[in-house]
């Protein structure tokens, strides 16, 4: 176990390193002048003050040779130093940090509602021994992956803030206001957990152990918790752990449209403003998102499934 | 039993199930028409197919020029006249509509291309090389596939700089991965089939086994994923314009639309509402023919 | 709710254990609706085993499936009434079927492999119909589950019920379930192919595992099988099927000595068993004027290891080591041994699709070891293989006749249309009719495509076929038309077989020399006669005695 976890945090490190070297590639190497951006003269060039620019070069050290610019900024991120945002001067972890609470408050309760809709949807539309039921319940995931959540937010808002009165429509007051953001994230993702939980329900079912419980003399329930459930769980966990990311992904467009501040806000700012230090920054932190989150599946899987952990038949 | 029947004489007729070529293409539409889920497939092809004419030919379909402005005629709700209503300058949100589809529909177009040509290339290297260039390529993709596609896209256009077209291009190399990952994993699949081994035991020539062997039964897959990204990009195209990094206004495009339509939302609904169903129905086709070109080839997943 | 329900049925009663009668049963798929079983209608007394024979699509394991209600939603009970004991459970709801399941009817499985629940521990399982049918509180059932794994005969029951099912052999699970299904003491047991996974020795240990257990308990069995040679050796009385259908039925003897029904009767012919003997080419065969019986194909001390990682340690396996055989020209050279003993890395080796660690392969006298790039492509036209899996091994895309002339054009042999006359007389050689030559190989049966491959192989004029378990996957009394076909083209080319194989009884009628393989070796090399009559080496002689059917009568097989 010890070994698989070391393993495992071995390639973890190894993404999140290969993160930020594609990042700088992207964003430090290619066409757009960092500096010229910045002073909002991408492409026009002609009423900058070439001393200005120098200096900012200099400040920034973009005048060092590429590879040494590279070899500073590594070490910098490794003591937590990603440099410091180009619209505001502020460091870019204390932007960030000082985002992060409100984003992971709004995408922890979507990721808890997108859990309990999706096993609900899953687990009813499986169990069911009514057609009609089933059909109709399958049918909502498909829709749940079609719609924008952009447009999700709209309507959302049109009905329950401006039709019902319900909830408010903007900002980030009090509890209620955090109502529909979290729908809002939570749908899109209950879906895709719901296809992949119900199709590999679907599998198990069928399987030849589940027919060897049956054939001891088991019913549906204990058939469903005793033998079906655990081994079926194992696709949508994995699905799970992409699932953070796809919250981090789906807060930009929510908290744009709320009005919340948050991650997703800090995100939509830095790129319309090409401050590419934050960028950079944020692609680093959904990468380690998304390194933790995988960790922390890969460790319940073993748990759940013997056979992982012995490295034999899979 | 038909087997036993197929040994008395060393070899019999042919399994009764045979799928024999159908000639007629309306014998087909009605055997499609009776399957179940059949209508929603017919129906998914069809939106796909109006919506490639909005793009192609708007003119025949729009009944109002799309930036022409109409101060008297602002916010009228939807009507024989103007089917989707008009916006705050008055103009025809339905001809908006249909000339947006050009605009969305090549993004969307470039995006799939990048995505299926360059993963596709990547995919069918590492799964036919394998080893040390195979383990680099693949954590490559594993780096790509850390980052949320709709955060990466944003990462490119910070990079690129905003317009419609680096938007397709920040669209398309987000997806470059799964494409990649999926054609490798079939690459390797139809690789370690008894036929290719049979193939290169009869001297088959390396280039001819993988045309004419590995790409042909590893592209099945491939297809289904290429309209399920479809889907996917149109999403990921309104999305990012939606957040400004598209076109210019006042050029009509369907992120763009629905972002302007914002600001009246309280008011005049239609402006956010049809544009978004438009988008919804889009994508709902492309995710419908995607699942059935995977059953047709029997894969679920 | 009482204790132990051993003595419940009383021993000796004429009343059947189970009754079917008339029973009708349908598959619905894509509207259509197809009838699997007809008309069928058997009993099993008390005591008694009764063999349910059939090819693949006889509605032996639909019926089986139909007693219990396991049947899947697709298919539906038509007509027929299902009497255990004497209640009529035919109509009964599945919730009603599950006091029945495990309790009365106990049924072990065809996989062993994939039939216990790979996340749950063996005595958790084991113990699980116990509780399900309140025959035991938790303390007592897992005590009880102990007994059974003892009575299973497996070392060490408090280890094994801590175990994981991926942690036993193939073997071992069947023990377990067989367990399992004896744990509440049923009346009968339903066994549906229950060692057609395992390999032919652990096939003979687990039957009789299986024959002793239900002895003792004074279970009735019904035995599914698709192996006559299994229902002669284990059951009393023998019921055969046929395209959903009951065509024969009687003492086990009696169907075997003297079948009535015409089908029956070929089943019997075409049964492997050690009766058989080396087939003959069709007379009229063109036979070549001069034979020659040199040596085509020579393996000289062929060795291969492979490094397994497993647990985080890595092993290594010797699949191949110090192996010599021949081939001689017009004769098959057959290479038996179990499912790991390392046979197929030697046809691969030889086939020079793996490399060998030392050891030569002579083709025609040259050694071909070393040959790469165009010379090796140049040797490999003598050489053809022919695969076990005729599901795999033609591309699911390509028409027959491309397949059939694919080498050709991969050796540039002729123009398109020269091409395409050759294929089609190479099908024709195989007796594939000219309506299959557009088809696709899904459009085929097994036994049709295993044709197509061995066509393929044949495009080339090779000297030598490496058949790799070439009709392990088919019924019979396809296997039985196919060895035909095979000993036809023998005679008729002069060409020399390699033959892989797990299942001794083949090789009687298809070899004339043999060596048997276990774990990477060969443990004994010689003519078919010699080592069928006097094996030396103790895992020949095991392998021997596992084959099926030895009670299947001389006269019936020759007939």
């Amino acid at each position: 176990m010890i070994r698989f976890l070391f393993r495992r945090a071995a390639q973890g490190a190894f993404v999140l390193w290969a993160a930020f070297t594609a990042s700088f590639v992207l964003l430090f190497l290619l066409p757009s002048d960092p500096v010229l951006t910045m002073l909002g003269a991408d492409g026009q060039g002609a009423n900058v003050d070439p001393v200005e620019v120098a200096a900012l070069r200099t400040e920034y050290g973009f005048d060092q040779p590429v590879w040494l610019q590279y070899l500073s900024r590594l070490g910098a991120a490794l003591r937590g130093d990603f440099g410091h945002s180009m619209s505001t001067g502020a460091p870019v972890t204390t932007e960030i940090a000082a985002a992060l609470p409100a984003t992971g408050l709004l995408a922890l309760i979507a990721v808890c509602l997108a859990v309990v809709i999706a096993a609900g949807i899953a687990i009813a539309a499986t169990s069911t021994s009514h057609g009609w039921l089933r059909r109709f319940l399958l049918a909502l995931p498909p829709l749940g992956v079609a719609i924008p959540t952009f447009w999700l937010a709209l309507v959302l808002l049109q009905i329950f803030s401006f039709r019902l009165g319900l909830l408010p429509a903007f900002g980030a007051e009090g509890w209620t206001s955090l109502v529909l953001p979290a729908i809002t994230l939570a749908l899109p993702v209950s879906a895709s957990m719901a296809q992949v939980f119900a199709s590999s329900l679907d599998a198990t079912w069928g399987s030849p152990f589940v027919q060897t419980a049956r054939a001891k003399g088991a019913r549906r329930p204990r058939l469903l918790t005793r033998h079906v459930l655990r081994n079926a769980i194992s696709p949508a966990l994995t699905v799970a752990g992409v699932t953070l990311g796809a919250v981090l992904a789906g807060s930009v467009v929510t908290e744009s449209v709320y009005g919340r501040p948050g991650l997703g806000r800090l995100a939509e700012q830095a790129v319309a403003a090409q401050d590419i230090p934050v960028v950079q920054g944020i692609v680093v932190l959904a990468a380690a998102i998304f390194v933790i989150a995988n960790l922390g599946v890969d460790v319940l899987q073993a748990r759940i499934d013997p056979r992982l952990l012995s490295g034999g038949a899979r | 039993m038909s087997t036993l029947t197929a040994t008395v004489r060393a070899a019999g007729p042919a399994p009764t199930e045979a799928p024999t070529a159908s000639p007629l293409l309306g014998a087909r539409l009605r055997r499609t028409l009776t399957r179940p889920g059949g209508i929603s497939l017919i129906l998914a092809v069809a939106v796909l197919v109006v919506v490639a004419a909005f793009a192609l030919a708007p003119g025949l379909f729009s009944t109002f020029d799309p930036t022409a402005t109409a101060p008297a005629q602002r916010l009228q709700p939807p009507s024989g006249l103007h089917l989707f209503g008009t916006d705050q300058l008055g103009r025809d949100l339905f001809s908006r509509v249909v000339h947006g589809a050009g605009r969305t529909m090549f993004a969307v177009g470039l995006a799939v291309a990048i995505g299926v040509v360059f993963g596709s290339l990547v995919g069918l290297v590492s799964g036919f090389v394998g080893g040390r260039l195979d383990a680099v390529l693949m954590r490559l993709v594993d780096v790509m596939l850390a980052i949320p596609g709709l955060l990466l896209a944003m990462a490119v256009i910070a990079a690129l700089g905003f317009g419609i077209t680096n938007v397709a291009i920040a669209v398309g190399i987000a997806s470059v991965a799964s494409f990649a990952r999926l054609l490798r994993a079939d690459v390797m699949r139809v690789r370690r089939t008894p036929y290719v081994e049979a193939a290169f035991a009869g001297g088959e020539r390396t280039g001819w086994v993988i045309l004419r062997h590995v790409l042909p039964n590893a592209w099945g897959p491939v297809a289904s994923l290429i309209t399920l990204e479809l889907g996917q990009a149109v999403l990921a195209v309104a999305a990012l314009s939606f957040l400004g990094y598209g076109v210019v206004p006042p050029d009509p495009e369907w992120g763009s639309l629905i972002s302007e339509g914002r600001a009246y939302l309280a008011t005049s609904w239609w402006l956010t509402m049809l544009p978004g169903f438009v988008v919804v129905a889009v994508v709902l086709s492309a995710n419908r023919i995607s699942q059935a070109i995977q059953r047709r080839d029997g894969v679920i997943r | 709710m009482s204790q132990a329900a051993t003595t419940e049925q009383p021993v000796g009663t004429p009343e059947p254990v189970l009754s079917v009668g008339d029973l009708a049963i349908s598959y619905t798929s894509r509207g259509r609706r197809t009838a699997a079983v007809q008309g069928v209608a058997f009993s099993v007394g008390p005591g008694e085993t009764v063999a349910l024979v059939g090819e693949s699509g006889s509605g032996k394991t639909t019926t089986a499936h139909a007693i219990v209600g396991l049947l899947p939603g697709s298919a539906h009970r038509d007509a027929g009434a299902i009497v255990l004991g004497e209640t009529d459970i035919a109509g009964w709801s599945q919730r009603r079927l599950a006091t029945i399941r495990g309790r009365h009817v106990g049924f072990v499985p065809q996989d062993p492999g994939v039939a216990l629940n790979p996340v749950q521990r063996i005595g958790v399982q084991v113990a699980e119909p116990l509780r399900i049918h309140g025959l035991a509180g938790r303390a007592e059932a897992d005590a009880r589950a102990l007994e059974i794994l003892a009575q299973a005969g497996l070392d060490d029951p408090e280890a094994v019920a801590l175990r994981y099912p991926h942690e036993l052999s193939g073997g071992q699970r069947q023990r377990v379930l067989i367990g399992i299904a004896l744990a509440c003491d049923p009346q009968l047991i339903i066994a549906d192919e229950p060692t057609s996974a395992l390999d032919v020795t652990v096939q003979k240990v687990v039957l009789d595992h299986l024959q002793e257990r239900t002895r003792e308990a004074g279970a009735s069995v019904l035995l599914i099988t698709h192996d006559l040679g299994v229902a002669a050796d284990r059951a009393d009385r023998i019921i055969v099927m046929q395209g959903g259908r009951i065509v024969e039925e009687g003492p086990a003897a009696r169907v075997l000595e003297a079948p009535e029904h015409e089908y029956t009767r070929r089943l019997v012919a075409a049964a492997p068993s050690l009766q058989s003997r080396r087939l003959s080419a069709t007379p009229g065969t063109r036979l070549p004027e001069a034979l020659s019986d040199a040596v085509v194909l020579e393996l000289a001390g062929i060795a291969r290891r492979y490094v397994s990682r497993a647990g985080g340690r890595t092993r290594e396996v010797v699949a191949a080591h110090d192996v010599n055989l021949s081939v001689r020209a017009g004769r098959t050279t057959a290479l038996v041994g179990a499912s790991g003993s390392g046979k197929t890395t030697v046809a691969r080796i030889a086939s020079r699709l793996v490399e060998p660690d030392a050891g030569r392969v002579l083709l025609g006298g040259r050694d071909i070891t070393t040959a790469t790039g165009a010379d090796l492509r140049e040797l490999r036209r003598g050489l053809q293989l022919v695969y076990q899996d005729p599901f795999g091994s033609l591309d699911p895309r390509m028409r027959i006749l491309d397949t059939v002339a694919a080498p050709l054009r991969a050796y540039r042999v002729g123009d398109r249309a020269s091409r395409a006359r050759t294929a089609a007389g190479l099908l024709e050689r195989v007796q594939l009719p000219a309506d299959l030559h557009r088809r696709l190989p899904a459009e085929l049966s097994g036994g049709q495509r295993q044709r197509v491959a061995i066509a393929r192989a044949l495009a080339l004029n090779p000297k030598v076929l490496i058949l790799d378990e070439p009709v392990s996957a088919l019924d019979v009394s396809v296997q039985e038309q196919l060895l035909q076909l095979l000993t036809d083209l023998q005679a008729e080319l002069g060409l020399g077989y390699l033959f892989i194989t797990h299942d001794l009884a083949v090789v009687r009628q298809i070899a004339d020399e043999v060596a048997v393989m276990n774990r990477g070796e060969v443990v004994e090399a010689g003519t078919v006669a010699d080592l069928f009559e006097h094996p030396h080496d103790p895992y020949t002689v095991e392998l021997l005695a596992a084959i099926p059917g030895r009670g299947i009568a001389s006269s019936a097989a020759t007939g």
